[in-house]
């Protein structure tokens, strides 16, 4: 369906539409692989986290749902990609809640998302 | 009521608060994260410390909640009120603290009478010689230079004044662009750089209302995202002049490392998760990007050499300048159009010029870079 004016305008910011357009791709991509969806949202910074579980999962609070961690890159060689995934998987496991997550970076240009799951230590 | 309605009564007023934000209704989104707050506050109350995770993450979320409100000591009281109970895991008191020690940033500058654009260009230095809050002072210096340099520009491009190839900027771009330095997070090195909002807008020639420094941060966020990701194609979108894209594509190369220094300078904005990562494969396609648009008003059959050396001078009558090469004086002609905010940092500093030899008179001016 493609973007009526409403959308356009609400999503007008190129910068604000790339980071919004790479949570919903690494959102899906993560239903796709891993069969998880978003259960629930938490603030931290000026950003949110997402939180992810199976589908009809009975949930009263947060423990045992998985934290994803997402990202994104206009472009960038093997190298950048590899990099940010490290940096991502090192926000996730340094020094923050010791639990299980996701960490997910979509590459635009390169067409890629990349998703790597973290186990608590 | 349980933690989970609560909290997603919570995450529905924060959703409301982000479309409104989108739409440029900061009044509405104050309102919404404002409630949003109030209800993950309440939240905290239904759940168990013994939850540790949860009872963190809310906590930290109501803080941030009430930030990103405007509610300042609403933030600092849950931020102070749970760090002082004893009850929250390490990761959340972390979050705490870093969200108390931008929020007294943000005081100390409004306090000062400084009003500063919201959302800096964070730089972060990443490489073998580059530390925690450490890093060679003539690197940051020249990072924070050519930064300037292309605000100053930006601003230019959006008032569509002639490209300025010699001088400063006009007094009146000085007044309204007014680039500031502040602390960032904590992090491998990390530097921010904002505008300061100006006090009494001046009147400008070709102005009918003064440049939001948001709109100046937000531009020249895009054109070095397509100076890196598309220079001969999406960048001439962008920006249609080419002596701007010129000197936009040159500073932006000029930002990207050699490899030898630092590795990889990472520009981001805060709220966005797309950050620029400037790296040596980028200089490469850039210094490409360059020498296509220099070359091709000149000899394109003729084979192009780089020059090693100090630079010593630059003479504007004679369209030249003068490298010590070490083995001798090297003069360059038809440095013409390359700008003063290019060359300028790179006086008496060792460079690499590309030029064009030629038979019978000195080597044509491509472009100039540091050799650090």
């Amino acid at each position: 369906m493609p973007p009526d004016d409403t959308m356009q305008a609400t999503h007008g910011n190129e910068l604000d539409a790339t980071r919004d357009g790479a949570c919903a791709c690494v959102i899906a991509a993560v239903e796709l692989v891993a069969g998880l969806v978003v259960i629930s949202r938490a603030r931290q910074g000026s950003g949110a986290d997402y939180y992810v579980a199976p589908p009809g999962t009975d949930w009263e609070d947060l423990e045992e749902l998985t934290r994803l961690e997402v990202s994104s890159i206009d472009h960038g060689v093997e190298r950048q990609l590899r990099a940010r995934m490290r940096q991502k998987i090192a926000q996730i496991t340094a020094g923050a809640e010791n639990s299980r997550g996701i960490a997910g970076v979509a590459a635009f240009r390169e067409l890629q998302i990349r998703l790597a799951t973290v186990e608590p230590t | 009521m349980t933690w989970r309605e609560h909290h997603e009564r919570s995450d529905a007023h924060a959703w409301d608060a982000d479309i409104a934000k989108a739409r440029g209704d900061i009044d509405s989104a104050r309102r919404s994260f404002a409630l949003a707050a109030q209800a993950e506050e309440t939240a905290i109350g239904e759940i168990s410390p013994n939850k540790a995770r949860t009872y963190g993450v809310t906590v930290v979320s109501a803080a941030s909640l009430y930030r990103e409100a405007q509610l300042a000591t609403e933030a600092e009281r849950v931020a102070h009120t749970y760090l002082a109970s004893g009850l929250l895991p390490e990761f959340a008191k972390t979050q705490l603290r870093e969200l108390l020690h931008a929020l007294w940033d943000e005081q100390a500058r409004a306090a000062a009478g400084i009003d500063l654009a919201e959302q800096p260009l964070q730089f972060s230095v990443r490489g073998e010689m580059i530390f925690r809050g450490v890093a060679p002072l003539l690197l940051i210096e020249g990072i924070a230079k050519r930064v300037e340099s292309m605000l100053y520009r930006v601003a230019e491009l959006e008032q569509k004044y002639n490209h300025r190839l010699r001088g400063q900027p006009s007094k009146e771009i000085k007044s309204l662009i007014q680039p500031w330095l502040v602390q960032s997070a904590p992090g491998s090195y990390q530097f921010a750089i904002t505008l300061r909002r100006p006090i009494q807008p001046p009147l400008l020639q070709a102005a009918e209302e003064p440049l939001a420094p948001a709109r100046i941060l937000e531009r020249l966020m895009e054109i070095m995202q397509m100076s890196a990701k598309s220079p001969e194609d999406g960048l001439p979108q962008l920006v249609s002049d080419d002596a701007y894209r010129r000197t936009f594509l040159t500073l932006t190369r000029d930002l990207a490392p050699r490899g030898s220094t630092y590795q990889s300078l990472v520009i981001s904005r805060e709220g966005q998760s797309t950050d620029l990562i400037l790296s040596s494969e980028t200089r490469f396609s850039l210094n490409e990007a360059i020498r296509n648009i220099r070359r091709s008003v000149k000899d394109v059959t003729v084979e192009l050499r780089e020059y090693r050396g100090t630079l010593r001078a630059v003479d504007l009558n004679r369209d030249s300048l003068r490298l010590d090469t070490g083995k001798g004086e090297c003069r360059i002609n038809g440095v013409g159009d390359a700008v003063d905010d290019v060359i300028g940092p790179m006086m008496n500093r060792p460079v690499i010029v590309t030029a064009q030899p030629q038979l019978h008179s000195h080597p044509q001016f491509i472009d100039i870079e540091p050799d650090d």
